[in-house]
């Protein structure tokens, strides 16, 4: 009996705490965050929180790891762009793709990448060959006045690349 | 505040509906969404606000997937996109948005495909489950 009681008691020593611990957690959690300090997210890497500059090595890094060293195509995809965009927060721009969307003729990801935003990387479009046409049109945002670069990746393994200048009058925050 | 939250939900789907066989047709997505970037400060206080982007757009056509695209905080602010679809047979075509937060919303159309003689093309055929008699 005593035995009993004494594990209950436990027991409800162990509800308690655990009670304690998630209402803490909780609080974290809904806590707003104070004025004067920035705010981290948990889904915020630090490089998101803090590295605000654009950064060209690390453009051309992003570059060479999707390319890894293959030869380019040429007259792969046409990228159409505008020349000057007045607004930098909307830069309309389409591609498509110059093959026959039959067996490994058909391109398995193009990468869109604006090399002097600071975060690069803007969208990748999966294709299959369902897609009777790899061609997209997207809003796109730019800081300053850069290179837009797209690559698309075959599925039989080759590459193709192009750029195109665009002007930006007034830059967005991206 | 909740005018606010309702803005971030809106969707708009545009799919014609009906084609010929073998017809490339155009599928155009637009969600209403702020797409924070999560490197804006406020003006007054120096707070960044937090990240919220759509992360991934997935298409679907009679449940298989025909087309996606991932997202990255390059994307502006109410983003349109507009994608390619090649017309085999009638079906539903299905697009869905993932937030950065794993909060999903869909919309979805039909698509009706008719053959050289103006018949419709069903995914299934009807006359072959008609016809079984194990099926009662």
């Amino acid at each position: 009996m005593n035995i009993n009681n004494k594990s209950y008691s436990r027991r409800k020593v162990f509800s308690f705490l655990s009670g304690f611990f998630i209402a803490l957690c909780n609080k974290s959690a809904i806590a707003e965050f104070k004025a004067g300090q920035p705010f981290r997210d948990r889904f915020q890497t630090y490089r998101q929180t803090f590295r605000i500059e654009p950064d060209p090595v690390e453009a051309q890094r992003i570059v060479k790891n999707i390319i890894k060293g293959r030869e380019i195509r040429d007259n792969l995809i046409n990228l159409k762009a505008p020349d000057i965009a007045e607004n930098g927060n909307t830069v309309p721009i389409s591609f498509s793709v110059n093959c026959s969307m039959n067996n490994n003729d058909f391109p398995k990801t193009v990468h869109i990448l604006v090399l002097d935003n600071p975060f690069p990387e803007i969208a990748k479009f999966y294709f299959t060959p369902f897609s009777g046409e790899a061609s997209v049109s997207i809003r796109i945002r730019m800081r300053t006045s850069s290179n837009i670069v797209a690559i698309a990746e075959m599925a039989d393994g080759t590459v193709g690349e192009t750029k195109s200048y665009v002007d930006v009058t007034i830059g967005a925050c991206s | 505040m909740a005018n606010e939250e309702r803005k971030n939900w809106r969707r708009r789907l545009k799919v014609p509906k009906s084609a010929n066989k073998g017809e490339i047709i155009i599928i155009k997505t637009m969600a209403e969404h702020v797409m924070e970037p999560g490197v804006r400060r406020d003006p007054e206080t120096g707070v960044i606000y937090p990240k919220k982007i759509i992360d991934t757009v997935i298409c679907r056509f009679n449940g298989m997937q025909i087309f996606k695209s991932q997202w990255y905080s390059g994307v502006s602010a109410n983003p349109f996109m507009s994608f390619k679809m090649k017309a085999i047979t009638s079906g539903l075509v299905e697009v869905e948005w993932v937030d950065d937060y794993g909060q999903s919303s869909y919309k979805k159309a039909v698509l009706v495909v008719y053959d050289k003689d103006g018949k419709e093309i069903l995914p299934i055929k009807i006359d072959s489950i008609n016809s079984s008699k194990d099926i009662m």
